[in-house]
């Protein structure tokens, strides 16, 4: 009867971003905001967990946005609670803070088996909260996981690496983040979002967690610009001899371009 | 509050180690510091020798079965040992999925900030790091700076060149260090599937279209998108009239997203480029110089597709090839 | 007056769920194979939808359904309806399931209810409107239908055509809201004496008929059926004997209500089809979208479907304070808040404008796009002919709309016919 949290990030959505024409500056502040893609994959893990081994699945999200939409759909979507840290002050967090004010809420929270994230968050797809946690939380970590089982007080995870399906077993209490490809999330029924309205949901400000203003501004890194990348296309013309310096020409130029990563 | 000093590179991927070594140098120079390789390993020690040739001042080794199986938590307790020994400046940690992990819990085990996936990096007046890096799914370029240190950054692969190897060597130094038992089992390591995502989710796609005489023509684009690591599609006119497949890249059907998009045989029908106006970079492979395609392309290529794809598959087997 | 046009909460999210499903289920590939492949409906999307919990969501949750607002249920209408704009889902299957089910269930036995229509808002079986005749459709008073009572039974004699779904309901199973003469026909009151029953699709003398070949809406099947001595138990009847005519228009109401707004999301989905490509689109080195003609043409679709918006959600609104303030239909004299003809005319007013203004929006999007909007790789022809299906007639003729307005405002005494 694992009891399973799931951390959530209240995400701008990225296809909503407007740009400002004249200084090319993203108008982030306004974009409309939900909950990160692959967060939603963590939350259906771990209600599919639940579904079969029994338990308790609580939605958490940090933000400086009055999340609770996000967390009434986490709760639709089948979460039993859901707990919301909200307070402006977290505004230009990093993921420092962060990670620091989730594991704050999360021993408020109380005892947990497994901790669930996305790889990464659909904005800023840093990947780092999850490490960050389990480190602070001194726990183990399974990473990039797409595939998860429950054995008894351990649990096995296929992680999805670069150059192999690494399988890997770790002893709860564990946190896990979870590719896309692990499930595909459900989209709650309408009953679904009646029940919603009658499942708790609690509201935290910083203050209720103990964490002070100083704490949550001494972040590590800070955004100086953040720019709409140029649109127009390059048309640039490769030009060569032949085939094969035509081919070089272009391999070098998609090199550079980083659009080679593969 | 002692000072920190050294530019260190990290990899357990040691040609990733070797690629970030040029822009190491670069740093170190700016900075005055040392260049430092850690290379963390089982067996290793004739490859650490080996890195010594590509420009660093140093390479602090060890070497210890517990590394064997690429788990966090040796990495982890050898690399906050050494940091908190010699407290370096800048850490670079290759930007793959097991370095990305590391350097977050390193970040977080010394209270730090870490800026991943960059694709630039400067150093300032002020002889700060400058990290620059794409956001918001592709739509946005941020510009960041550090407020502790060290200052860790990961690196994806192919950021930067690989330094030419020199005569001159790094002295490699034999390190202790801490270690630390991994907490993690690894029960079976499999080798990946090649997972077929759907296309509109690929990251490279590789396009045919009316310019493709046969089928079976399609065969070289699906060697060129296999050596890529990505996935073919073809155009509406070749699934509806031709009725070469079922499915296409289009207004209508398939809309596509990839980080690189090579159009080979189309002539640009607006209906096809909507379906692919999203790429980040489109390539457009055409023999005729006045194809609509070019317009919105950002490499044209005028050629014919049945030379300058057999080339280019040469030419990237080559240069992709460790 | 208050005004407070912001949705709950739970009607976002409600609507958040209509829409990631019908991203998942309905897109556009998969509706054009639905136009392109015809009748019967796709069970799938049916039981999709059923489990979504969208088909008759406004039916009391004793009774099967979720006890939706209509307000809400018109947001799912609209929601539906730009998932899919040739409207055969929104309009085709969900307006006469939502719309008609529900006036069924308010008016049926236990008997009828349990297995007809709990079946149906599980999407197991379909329920529908049998109104037309050979006859004719708009002159409800005068068809030709007729019911004797013999001990506990009823015997139905007549014919139904242009009826949708047949096809579906005999596949499924299920059954149509038939009315009959059940009385003496009075020259100048040819509404009453007439009552409403529910038909059972395999029912001994009930004969469908072959569906019609369509020119829209192809997913969803018309053709109709012929009684021939049906027998039914009493248990069949809705409502009371010869009141017929009220529960049929108030059926009318609420399925209209669901055309409306379905209509709101045919429109909304055309514009935005169409205004990527003439943003994109360049012409005398110009896009599309930079020439007034084109930008006054939209402005003008996109004011009248705001229009059709408020009026939609307002009528729903008045369902909603008719239904909570009552539980059987009010007698004119009885009215409370809104009288049912106030009601009516509004329903007649979005009835008439939704379906011509989205026969218009899609008619505009193809002219704006010139050959590529007049080729199935949009939906604009198939929107077009879709809804052209309500502007012919179906769930009412578009100059019955207008009489029933002028009805309402100059009298009835005015009235050119009855």
């Amino acid at each position: 009867m694992p009891r399973i949290i799931v951390c959530l990030k209240y995400a701008i959505d990225v296809s909503q971003i407007k740009v400002d024409s004249a200084t090319r500056k993203l108008l982030t502040a306004d974009a409309p905001r939900k909950i990160s893609d692959f967060d939603k994959n963590a939350l259906e893990e771990a209600i599919r967990i639940k579904e079969k081994h029994g338990g308790e699945v609580i939605a958490l999200t940090v933000s400086a946005e009055n999340a609770s939409s996000a967390l009434r759909e986490a709760l639709a979507i089948g979460a039993d609670k859901a707990f919301l840290v909200h307070d402006s002050a977290i505004q230009n967090s990093d993921t420092l803070v962060v990670s620091q004010i989730l594991a704050e809420a999360i021993k408020k929270v109380g005892s947990f088996d497994l901790i669930i994230c996305g790889e990464a968050s659909i904005d800023s797809y840093s990947g780092q909260v999850g490490p960050r946690l389990a480190e602070i939380l001194g726990i183990p970590a399974a990473t990039y996981a797409h595939k998860v089982c429950l054995e008894g007080d351990a649990i096995t995870a296929e992680r999805s690496l670069e150059d192999c399906s690494e399988v890997v077993k770790v002893k709860m209490p564990a946190l896990l983040t979870v590719t896309k490809e692990i499930n595909e999330p459900r989209v709650p029924t309408l009953m679904d979002v009646l029940k919603a309205s009658r499942k708790e949901l609690v509201t935290w400000t910083l203050s209720d967690l103990g964490v002070s203003i100083e704490k949550v501004g001494a972040i590590a890194v800070q955004v100086l610009e953040v720019s709409a990348p140029k649109v127009e296309r390059k048309r640039i013309k490769i030009e060569g001899e032949n085939p094969k310096e035509l081919a070089e020409k272009l391999v070098k130029a998609l090199i550079q371009d980083g659009v080679l990563g593969g | 509050m002692s000072t920190f000093n050294g530019v260190w590179i990290f990899s357990e991927n040691l040609d990733l180690t070797a690629e970030m070594l040029s822009k190491g140098r670069e740093l170190a120079d700016k900075l005055q510091m040392e260049l430092a390789a850690i290379v963390l390993g089982h067996n290793i020690k004739e490859q650490a020798e080996d890195l010594a040739a590509y420009g660093a001042d140093k390479i602090l080794t060890a070497d210890n079965p517990l590394f064997k199986n690429l788990q966090v938590e040796p990495y982890l307790g050898a690399l906050a040992d050494l940091v908190a020994k010699h407290k370096p400046e800048i850490i670079l940690i290759g930007s793959t999925r097991r370095g990305k992990e590391i350097a977050a819990r390193l970040a977080a085990r010394l209270q730090t900030g870490l800026i991943p996936d960059v694709f630039k990096l400067e150093i300032n007046e002020e002889k700060r790091l400058i990290a620059t890096r794409i956001v918001y799914g592709g739509n946005g370029v941020a510009v960041q700076i550090y407020k502790a240190k060290p200052q860790i950054a990961t690196v994806p692969p192919r950021t930067f060149e690989k330094p030419k190897p020199s005569d001159r060597k790094a002295e490699v130094v034999n390190v202790e260090v801490k270690f630390e038992e991994p907490k993690v089992e690894v029960v079976e390591v499999k080798p990946v599937e090649a997972a077929k995502t759907r296309i509109e989710e690929a990251k490279i796609v590789v396009c045919g279209g009316r310019g493709v005489n046969k089928k079976e023509d399609f065969k070289m684009f699906e060697e060129l998108a296999n050596v890529l690591g990505g996935q073919v599609g073809g155009t509406r006119p070749l699934a509806e009239d031709r009725k070469w497949f079922s499915e296409w890249v289009g207004l209508s059907g398939k809309k596509v997203k990839p980080d690189l998009y090579i159009g080979c045989g189309i002539s640009g029908m607006i209906q096809h480029i909507a379906g692919i106006r999203d790429s980040r970079v489109i390539v457009a492979i055409n023999k005729d110089p006045n194809a609509a395609i070019f317009e919105v392309a950002d490499y044209a290529v005028v050629g014919d597709i049945y030379q300058i794809i057999p080339a280019l598959i040469d030419t990237l087997k080559q240069t992709l090839k460790r | 007056m208050v005004f407070d046009f912001t949705e709950t909460e739970e009607q976002k999210l409600m609507v958040k769920a209509v829409k990631e499903w019908c991203e998942r289920n309905l897109t556009a590939v998969r509706v054009r194979q639905m136009d392109d492949k015809g009748h019967p409906y796709p069970k799938d999307i049916v039981e999709g939808l059923a489990k979504l919990g969208v088909i008759m969501g406004t039916v009391p949750q004793e009774h099967g359904g979720l006890g939706l607002d209509w307000k809400t249920q018109a947001l799912i209408a609209e929601t539906i309806g730009y998932a899919d704009p040739t409207i055969a889902t929104a309009a085709g299957f969900m307006a006469v399931e939502t719309g008609w089910g529900f006036t069924i269930n308010r008016y049926c036995s236990d008997t009828v209810r349990e297995k007809y229509v709990k079946p149906a808002i599980r999407g197991e079986k379909f329920i529908g409107i049998g109104a037309t005749e050979p006859v004719g459709g708009s002159d409800v008073a005068r068809h030709k239908t007729t019911a004797r009572k013999e001990g506990d039974e009823w015997i139905l004699n007549g014919e139904k055509t242009f009826i949708s779904g047949t096809e579906e309901c005999k596949l499924w199973g299920g059954g149509y809201w038939v009315n009959a003469r059940t009385g003496p026909l009075i020259p100048e009151a040819a509404h009453r004496n007439i009552t409403a029953f529910f038909v059972p699709i395999d029912a001994n003398g009930v004969e469908v008929i072959e569906p019609y070949r369509d020119s829209g809406r192809m997913a969803i099947s018309t053709g109709g059926f012929v009684l021939k001595d049906v027998k039914l138990p009493d248990e069949y009847r809705l409502g009371e004997v010869n009141k017929g005519f009220y529960y049929t228009m108030e059926g009318f109401d609420n399925a209209r209500l669901m055309i409306g707004a379905s209509c709101v999301g045919v429109i909304r989905r055309v514009l935005d089809d169409a205004i990527p490509y003439i943003k994109e689109r360049k012409v005398f080195e110009m896009p599309l979208a930079k020439n007034e003609a084109i930008q006054f043409e939209l402005a003008e679709i996109y004011m009248e479907m705001e229009a059709l918006k408020l009026m939609t959600m307002k009528t729903a609104w008045m369902q909603d304070i008719r239904y909570t303030e009552e539980g059987l239909p009010v007698k004119v004299s009885e009215a409370k808040t809104f009288k049912p003809t106030e009601i009516a005319k509004w329903i007649s007013m979005i009835k008439w404008k939704g379906p011509f203004l989205a026969l218009k929006a899609a008619e505009k999007a193809m002219i704006w796009l010139g050959a590529a909007g007049y080729t199935k790789e949009y939906l604009f022809e198939a929107a077009w002919r879709g809804v052209m299906s309500y502007v012919v007639g179906a769930e009412g003729g578009q100059n019955i709309q207008k009489i029933v307005i002028g009805r309402e405002l100059l009298g009835k005494e005015y009235v050119p016919y009855k």
